[in-house]
């Protein structure tokens, strides 16, 4: 785990962590300046996004997450919470492993699911990989908002 | 061009840009608890914020869901709202002849990570406990 936290929850998953005897499987590397998260989490096998249904911001998550698609385009596969914004836009994905919120079972199984054998957790890598270097990137969806961008500058005189 | 980044931003923008009118982008990239009371600070910026994006050269929400979330707070139906999906870079993509070293190195080293805030809107303890259930390896 990294980023920063309230106190609470972060020494409340910790607390847990030893309860259950996870010792050094567990760990938490604290705050981190954004270009060193990428750094971090590349070496990650399965990326996780735990935002529960709470609030508008999170119940519209899938095409909103930073972390989310920032693992898709470094080939990581990553688990989601089962609800339906997510589902309905990553469902038919096979680099995509959902769990139920309250439930860490599911959380463990899409792991494993990914992570079953070299082949699965490399066909599925390949797929993330490839799913945002074809249609789901930045190059890709940007134009509009360029053109607007453009106009609303031509029509600065500070610009002209 | 001035680009602000959240409710809070773009209120303090529109504050600092009364003069000046130079062209306003607000890319709304989080957006608020629903329909705080007016009486809360977060509320009235929310509602603030939206209806004064009406004002400014273009609002980009990340997803239809937000979109439709804002047009309520603003009672707009807002034409000058774009939905652009956040996605990223390609230049964030390793090397494709890179990328099949480091898939072996991940799943030989296997970790799941989770990178961002920890507070009670996130899952963390599910994650905890379904660190347990899986095999040590």
């Amino acid at each position: 785990m990294f980023g920063e936290s309230d106190g609470d929850s972060l020494s409340g998953a910790l607390r847990l962590g030893a309860e259950i005897g996870l010792g050094h499987r567990l760990s938490h590397g604290g705050w981190v300046p954004p270009a060193q998260v990428l750094n971090i989490t590349n070496s990650a096998t399965i990326g996780a996004v735990l935002f529960k249904p709470v609030s508008i911001n999170y119940t519209s998550m899938a095409t909103a997450s930073n972390k989310l698609w920032e693992f898709a385009a470094r080939g990581i596969p990553v688990i989601v919470p089962d609800t339906p914004d997510f589902r309905n836009a990553l469902g038919s994905e096979s680099w995509i492993a959902f769990f139920k919120i309250g439930d860490p079972r599911t959380l463990a199984a899409g792991v494993e699911r990914l992570t079953r054998s070299f082949e699965a957790y490399r066909a599925a890598a390949l797929r993330a990989y490839e799913v945002v270097r074809s249609r789901y990137n930045f190059e890709e969806i940007f134009p509009p908002v360029l053109n607007s961008l453009i106009a609303a500058a031509r029509s600065n005189p500070v610009c002209q | 061009m001035l680009c602000a980044h959240d409710a809070r931003a773009m209120v303090a923008t529109l504050v600092a840009n009364r003069s000046s009118r130079i062209p306003l982008i607000y890319r709304c990239h989080d957006i608020g608890e629903d329909l705080q009371p007016w009486h809360s600070v977060q509320g009235y910026l929310e509602r603030y914020a939206a209806r004064a994006g009406l004002k400014s050269r273009l609002v980009v929400q990340y997803s239809e869901g937000r979109a439709e979330h804002f047009r309520k707070l603003a009672r707009n139906s807002y034409p000058n709202l774009l939905v652009t999906l956040n996605f990223p870079s390609l230049m964030l993509q390793p090397e494709r002849h890179r990328l099949d070293d480091l898939i072996v190195r991940r799943f030989e080293q296997r970790s799941v990570t989770y990178p961002g805030i920890i507070k009670d809107f996130v899952a963390i303890d599910d994650l905890v406990r379904a660190i347990a259930l899986l095999p040590k390896s």
